[in-house]
């Protein structure tokens, strides 16, 4: 038993710890607010006491997510906790601790006031993490003090007096290990009973950060807190990793490994993932009889869903990575060493992953972006991501590549032409992206000022459980966050290839309303060299990238002038080169996915931002695209 | 408590302790630095230079924190009065 309370003579019960602690059974259980600085472990310990009965939702108006579990207690009442975000004060400077700081005092509507708040520490940094305890204890809530990473402690040779502790706190402690899972009768026992704190000379402080400091080393010394020895692995390990020639040659062996599995083991996953899932609905539904309702089901519904599916495998893979170089310490080494470059583009070392996996796919980078402390690097880099050449981009560009740029070796073969078109595409997304991060940088997303200030914790062997727990949060969140947008946005596509019916037939796509659609939008177009059957495959694809594909093979196999072509021919006729490259160069630019739309709206809790980014790039693209036609109309003209 | 052998975080050899005195940055980057761990009256360790000209990092009471040379640069300190005085 580590459970340490004041003793009787102490504590000073207060009337309302005990009706609140008698009222249950209307419904909504026991609401118990956890809270805890950075890298304490609090997020280890919510996993293991809630396990997979959690809801993630944003907190209204601010992009700090909501995290609430149940436990339910012994005698069968139900307990709410709700995991705040990892802050160091509640002084309301960040949006983390204004949200931390109006959750406890109840001031957000729909989240009910906490009845007792456990406080979690890291004990190998316990002088630095007991500051947040007089903030805590001046809401003179019941309160419990953990000491996590107990197991730590008692490795490197650390150790405290838990007595004398709760003495000059003047709440229960109790010495946790959320990672191995002791202790945790102790957290149980309060979440069901919590007792009153009374919480003595913590009131006096001064809210301020030397004060709470003072008061932290001086209550340190009281109990007999021995810190720990200095981890030796750590220490080990940072001279390889932190070496100036080793580090970043693992750095850049670790984030190709990333690099490589998200793109080469997530894509195909995805696309036979695709498959299975269209030869399921075929199914499912082939056997209705023909007319909308199957058509509704199979190409609407179904490809809806099917569509939201196919990012699981992505969105699984990268964060597998980010929650073990997260959980293990080596995301803040690799922000260090990549911090550098990219403070040159106004950004600091966090955004690297996210942009480097949005190669990949732009989806999971955006909701990585969460490990980004800083708002506005993170909404720059949510708003850069999509620039980043990602996989979806691929079939029009090698479509548009292998119809119109001849393959031509240069340099004895070492050189193609068509090589040389495709990492053209990627360095102008890449460009794209570093001048709108300037922009933006300089302009509405200005640096607040803060310094660049992060911490290296002590490396540790990742929780196969937090990881799981992580993995499976992410994907909810993806599904019935960004799902919903995705079905709709699927729907209306569908809506819109099925009418006018004529006969009670669904039309040809140059005669359905999206035709007309492309048709309408042609003299708009024009400029940039295309028809309006590119229109049309242009409203497609604002679903995903790689239906304009489709779309082109549809239009092009009904139309008798080129029914007997393959899609690279049809192009070829359809088409002027420098339209083409005009095509492509939009695509480079254009924010056709309504994926990562949805995941920027959830991540940003609005609207705003998504409009903004698909707005700005497709000007972008529009403009790209215009000078591109004009351009080569000029070169290859003339 | 001005002395002789004031000067800024980020003239500390690698290797070296001192005492943090003041940071000369707005009060908002103070109070992000202090909660941080950077409070005047605290002991700093530098540890390590980060590769690539990275930020440095620095131990205060056994947390290694990486912040910038020209964050470094705002911060003054005082060396040897802080009880480890490993040049003398």
């Amino acid at each position: 038993m580590k459970l340490v309370s004041l003793g009787e003579g102490a504590s000073c019960h207060t009337p309302a710890a005990e009706t609140q602690s008698t009222r249950n059974g209307n419904g909504r259980g026991r609401t118990i607010a956890l809270i805890g600085p950075p890298n304490s472990g609090k997020s280890t310990l919510f996993n293991r006491l809630t396990m997979l009965r959690q809801k993630v939702a944003n907190y209204p108006g601010v992009t700090v997510e909501q995290r609430t579990g149940r436990l339910a207690g012994s005698n069968g009442q139900e307990i709410v906790l709700i995991d705040l975000p990892g802050i160091y004060s509640l002084n309301a400077y960040s949006e983390d601790e204004e949200v931390a700081s109006k959750a406890l005092r109840g001031e957000i509507p729909g989240v009910a006031k906490p009845e007792a708040v456990v406080v979690v520490l890291d004990s190998t940094h316990l002088e630095r993490h007991l500051t947040i305890v007089p903030p805590v204890l001046s809401l003179r809530l019941p309160t419990l003090v953990l000491l996590n990473m107990a197991d730590e402690l008692e490795v490197r040779g650390g150790s405290i007096d838990l007595v004398k502790l709760a003495g000059s706190i003047g709440a229960p402690v109790a010495l946790v290990s959320a990672k191995k899972g002791t202790g945790m009768e102790a957290v149980s026992r309060f979440c069901e009973q919590p007792v009153a704190t009374n919480g003595r000379d913590a009131l006096h402080v001064l809210q301020n950060v030397p004060a709470c400091q003072k008061w932290a080393n001086r209550v340190g010394r009281d109990s007999g807190y021995r810190a720990p020895r200095e981890s030796l692995w750590t220490k080990r390990l940072d001279n390889l990793l932190l070496h100036p020639f080793w580090g970043p040659a693992i750095f850049v062996l670790v984030v190709m490994v990333v690099f490589q599995s998200v793109f080469s083991l997530g894509q195909p996953l995805s696309n036979h993932l695709q498959e299975l899932l269209n030869e399921a609905g075929r199914g499912l539904f082939g056997r209705l009889p023909e007319g909308w309702l199957q058509s509704l089901l199979l190409n609407g519904i179904w490809r809806g869903l099917a569509s939201i599916l196919v990012f699981l495998p992505q969105i699984l893979l990268l964060f597998f990575f980010i929650g073990v170089l997260e959980d293990t310490g080596y995301l803040a080494r690799a922000a260090l060493i990549a911090d550098r470059t990219m403070n040159r583009i106004g950004l600091n070392g966090k955004s690297f992953v996210p942009l480097l996996s949005a190669y990949a796919c732009a989806v999971p980078a955006i909701m990585a972006t969460r490990t980004i402390e800083d708002k506005r690097d993170r909404i720059a880099t949510i708003l850069i991501a999509p620039f980043m050449t990602c996989s979806a981009r691929l079939p029009i560009y090698t479509l548009v590549i292998a119809a119109f740029v001849p393959e031509r070796k240069y340099l004895g073969g070492l050189f193609g032409m068509r090589a040389g078109a495709m990492l053209g595409l990627y360095v102008l997304g890449f460009l794209a992206a570093l001048v709108t991060a300037s922009l933006l940088k300089s302009s509405v997303l200005k640096s607040s000022g803060m310094p660049f200030a992060m911490e290296l914790p002590e490396y540790r062997r990742p929780s196969v459980r937090s990881l799981v727990v992580r993995l499976v949060d992410r994907c909810k969140v993806f599904v019935f966050n960004a799902g919903v947008v995705i079905l709709i946005v699927a729907l209306v596509l569908w809506v819109m290839t099925y009418l006018p019916l004529t006969d009670g037939k669904p039309p040809a796509i140059d005669e359905s309303a999206i035709g007309h659609l492309g048709r309408w939008i042609e003299p708009v177009i024009r400029p940039l060299g295309f028809n309006w059957k590119v229109g049309v495959g242009l409203f497609t694809s604002i679903f995903a990238r790689e239906v304009i594909v489709g779309t082109f093979g549809t239009i092009y196999g009904v139309d008798p002038a080129t029914r007997s072509l393959s899609l690279q021919e049809a192009l070829q006729r359809d088409l002027t080169p420098a339209a083409a490259a005009a095509l492509v160069v939009f695509f480079a630019f254009a924010l056709q996915c309504t994926s990562t739309l949805a995941v920027v709206r959830r991540e940003t809790n609005s609207w705003t931002w998504p409009a903004v980014q698909f707005g700005y790039m497709a000007l972008l693209a529009y403009l790209g695209a215009w000078v591109t036609f004009w351009g080569f109309s000029r070169w290859l003209g003339g | 408590m001005k002395r002789a052998n004031c000067m800024r975080l980020s003239e500390v050899p690698i290797g070296g302790k001192a005492s943090i005195v003041e940071i000369v940055l707005p009060v908002a980057a103070q109070e992000y630095l202090m909660r941080r761990g950077f409070v005047p009256g605290t002991e700093v360790e530098v540890v390590r230079r980060g590769p690539l000209k990275g930020p440095m990092v620095y131990r205060i009471q056994g947390t290694e924190t990486a912040i910038r040379a020209e964050t470094a640069e705002r911060i003054q300190v005082e060396m040897g009065a802080a009880g480890d005085a490993e040049t003398e």
